[in-house]
């Protein structure tokens, strides 16, 4: 019997956020995209999207809340929420880096 | 509001409060669906295949239960034998639902119910046996392998992959710090079976991995 992908060779490859103090991938897409949460020096959360190749982009949510991810899609586009002034708000953001909350 | 995941189309889900905490799919057209389940005071609605069936969780009048809503707004609601709090996390295109469920003892169990509704419970090789210990099923993809993590009861904490023939694996993270209590955590798989999460290092500094 073949070995399922699960069991087959595998490698682990350990990443950080450029400047961060500590890396959290929370979601993962079909072609390998990881967008997640990372914090800073003052323990202030951001949102990262990393690449297959490695590359990573950061981003914040309008207005620089702490942020967490939940989900994304196969085109990139990433859910999540964010903390706001008084409440929670969900969010998506789009693969141009645009906002829809 | 939170937001879970999205599906391909675009089709959000989460959970938004107004006096209860109800589900929502927040439809391509921006358009809102909400639900709740049984008059309950917390529907969790957390994740949607490509279909638009979601799995989640809601709060009864005794214990936590998961459900699965299909696309007509049909909701089967399920917990595995003797569960006490059942937390439905991730669902695939075939309809199966992950997630971990705790027992009348606070130890918790990962399952992934088959689409015929029979449950198919799972503990990671060397999980714990203690309160708040055990397997903890996060994720399932559309191959039916399912991630997560196990605390074994010296509470170091491993991750597992269980394959679609039920085999299960446990690795760390070659870095991971061995006293630490973050430990190794995979938290999502793709369809490739390539799995994401994160650890912590022996300073404690916490940092992501992928799994190819």
């Amino acid at each position: 019997m073949a070995a399922s992908p699960a069991f087959a060779a595998h490698k682990l490859v350990s990443f950080d956020v450029p400047g961060s103090n500590g890396t959290s991938p929370l979601v993962i897409n079909a072609s390998g995209q990881i967008a997640g949460s990372y914090s800073d020096s003052t323990s202030r959360s951001h949102g990262f999207l990393r690449q297959p190749d490695g590359t990573i982009t950061q981003f914040d949510a309008p207005g620089n809340p702490a942020i967490s991810m939940t989900g994304i899609n196969a085109s990139g586009q990433i859910t999540g929420y964010y903390y706001g002034s008084a409440i929670v708000v969900g969010f998506i953001r789009n693969t141009d880096g645009s906002f829809v909350t | 509001m939170v937001s879970g995941n999205i599906n391909d189309p675009g089709q959000v889900t989460g959970a938004y409060q107004s006096g209860a905490v109800d589900g929502y799919i927040r439809n391509v057209d921006g358009s809102f669906t909400t639900f709740i389940l049984n008059n309950s005071p917390i529907t969790m609605a957390v994740s949607l295949n490509n279909a638009g069936q979601v799995a989640g969780y809601y709060t009864g009048t005794d214990f936590t239960h998961g459900f699965l809503r299909d696309t007509s707004g049909n909701i089967a609601t399920f917990d595995p034998v003797g569960s006490a709090d059942t937390l439905a996390l991730s669902v695939n295109a075939t309809g199966q639902i992950a997630g971990y469920n705790y027992d009348r003892g606070s130890v918790s169990h990962g399952f992934l119910p088959n689409t015929d509704g029979s449950l198919a419970g799972f503990e990671a090789p060397g999980a714990g046996r203690s309160l708040f210990t055990r397997t903890f099923a996060l994720a399932v993809n559309n191959l039916g392998q399912v991630t997560g993590y196990l605390i074994q009861d010296s509470m170091s904490v491993q991750s597992f992959v269980r394959d679609q023939l039920g085999r299960i694996a446990t690795f760390a993270a070659p870095m991971a710090g061995r006293s630490s209590t973050v430990g190794t955590r995979s938290l999502a798989i793709n369809a490739s079976g390539t799995i994401t999460g994160f650890y912590a290092d022996g300073n404690g500094k916490v940092h992501g991995f992928v799994r190819y």
